[in-house]
């Protein structure tokens, strides 16, 4: 696994070639999403996990979604490839130390989209870009949410939108984030 | 300085801007802690704001009470077996089903989450997205309505109030449809109809709080 992510170049995010790179290290776009029929991880049992796992990973992996996308089983990964998913922004902490089948699909060699699957929720979908690039992460984040939508059906309320586990993040499921480098910031007299 | 809410020494200072007004709170670390104000400076954002949402004094008001008996009573979810006293423990839920059973409880916390909104008019999924525009259209005519009425504009008013009626009926018809899709055994792409879940309730690896993000950032 390592050795197929671990490109000359490093992820697309850390080249520092995108808009603003000065200030801006990189845009993210995560959404949380869940799959209708299978309860969420707070109560799902292992059989569960398992069938969400296998499902995710034979209807992403089987095309339409992305291309070159890598499997990573992270619950059989050994602790510094874990290690190196984290520190690539590509996993969560929680998703490293977590406990039972979990997984995740990553974009390869760019690493801009990783699909965790049996973090918090049953599928944690994050497109990460090189400096300020919120729309075009929210374009690329979409086609795969469709994508990905076409082929399982995900859980939701018409009164509360997409349907996650900490009822914080109800609704779209979405998240955006920009990483600024501070002291460019002040350097360029922004603060 | 003395905490707003009791005598103690307070530790713990807030400044908020809310509609272009400074907010000021001065807490003891108790106080802090009740209102989901961090004490630890190094957390997530996404942890913070978990805390600040799910405040245990806040989830109390917002459920209307205290560790009252109500909430001891409140009725469990049918298919994962989540109660809301265990919620209220841990700020997660166990299926979309939890999202029905608990529905005027939850309200008032997730319109917290979304500063003030209650419904959601965000993307949906393309099975669901017939309904989703009912409902958006009819909260329209609803303001309409009102509005109507304060105006005293009674022949409009009788005519939005025919077409909500038009819709609701629509609505309702569509639910039903659903409903009996599902009961054929044909799950759609998502909402509630389309739920089944059947959680095994025999887990006992609770998180006591939402996970962080990958590497902590963005």
């Amino acid at each position: 696994m390592s050795g197929e992510l671990l490109g000359v170049d490093g992820p697309e995010w850390l080249r520092a070639d995108g808009s603003d790179s000065d200030v801006v290290m990189s845009s993210r776009v995560r959404l949380a999403r869940n799959i209708a029929g299978f309860p969420f991880l707070t109560k799902a049992s292992d059989e569960d996990r398992s069938q969400v796992l296998e499902l995710v990973r034979d209807r992403v992996l089987a095309g339409g979604v992305a291309e070159g996308l890598l499997w990573v089983d992270v619950a059989e990964a050994s602790e510094d490839e874990r290690h190196l998913l984290v520190e690539r922004h590509l996993i969560s902490r929680q998703h490293a130390r977590g406990r039972g089948a979990r997984g995740a699909a990553i974009s390869a060699p760019d690493e801009r989209l990783a699909i965790m699957v049996n973090e918090e929720d049953h599928l944690r979908i994050q497109v990460m870009r090189s400096g300020l690039a919120v729309a075009e992460a929210m374009t690329q984040i979409d086609a795969v949410d469709d994508a990905i939508e076409g082929q399982i059906g995900y859980a939701f309320s018409p009164r509360f939108g997409y349907l996650t586990t900490c009822p914080t993040n109800v609704g779209t499921g979405m998240r955006v984030s920009v990483m600024l480098h501070l002291p460019g910031l002040r350097m360029t007299g922004e603060i | 300085m003395r905490c707003d809410r009791c005598d103690n020494e307070a530790t713990v200072h807030e400044t908020m801007l809310v509609a272009g007004q400074k907010v000021e709170k001065h807490l003891c670390e108790s106080c802090a802690r009740d209102e989901g104000l961090s004490i630890h400076p190094t957390e997530p954002i996404n942890a913070l704001l978990s805390k600040f949402i799910m405040a245990p004094g806040l989830v109390q008001q917002a459920a209307g009470g205290g560790r009252s008996k109500k909430d001891q009573k409140a009725p469990s979810c049918p298919d994962c077996g989540m109660t809301w006293m265990e919620f209220r423990k841990c700020g997660l839920l166990g299926c979309a089903t939890c999202y029905e059973v608990f529905e005027t409880r939850l309200a008032p916390l997730i319109e917290r989450a979304q500063e003030g909104a209650t419904h959601h008019v965000g993307k949906a999924p393309r099975g669901s997205v017939g309904l989703a525009d009912h409902q958006r259209r009819l909260r329209a005519l609803r303001v309409e309505l009102g509005e109507a009425i304060d105006a005293e504009q009674y022949e409009h008013a009788a005519q939005l109030r025919d077409s909500i009626t038009k819709i609701e009926e629509l609505v309702e018809l569509e639910r039903s449809e659903a409903a009996k899709r599902v009961d054929r055994g044909i799950v759609g792409s998502g909402g509630p109809e389309g739920v089944t879940p059947g959680g095994s309730g025999d887990d006992p690896g609770l998180e006591t709080e939402c996970f962080d993000e990958p590497g902590g950032e963005p």
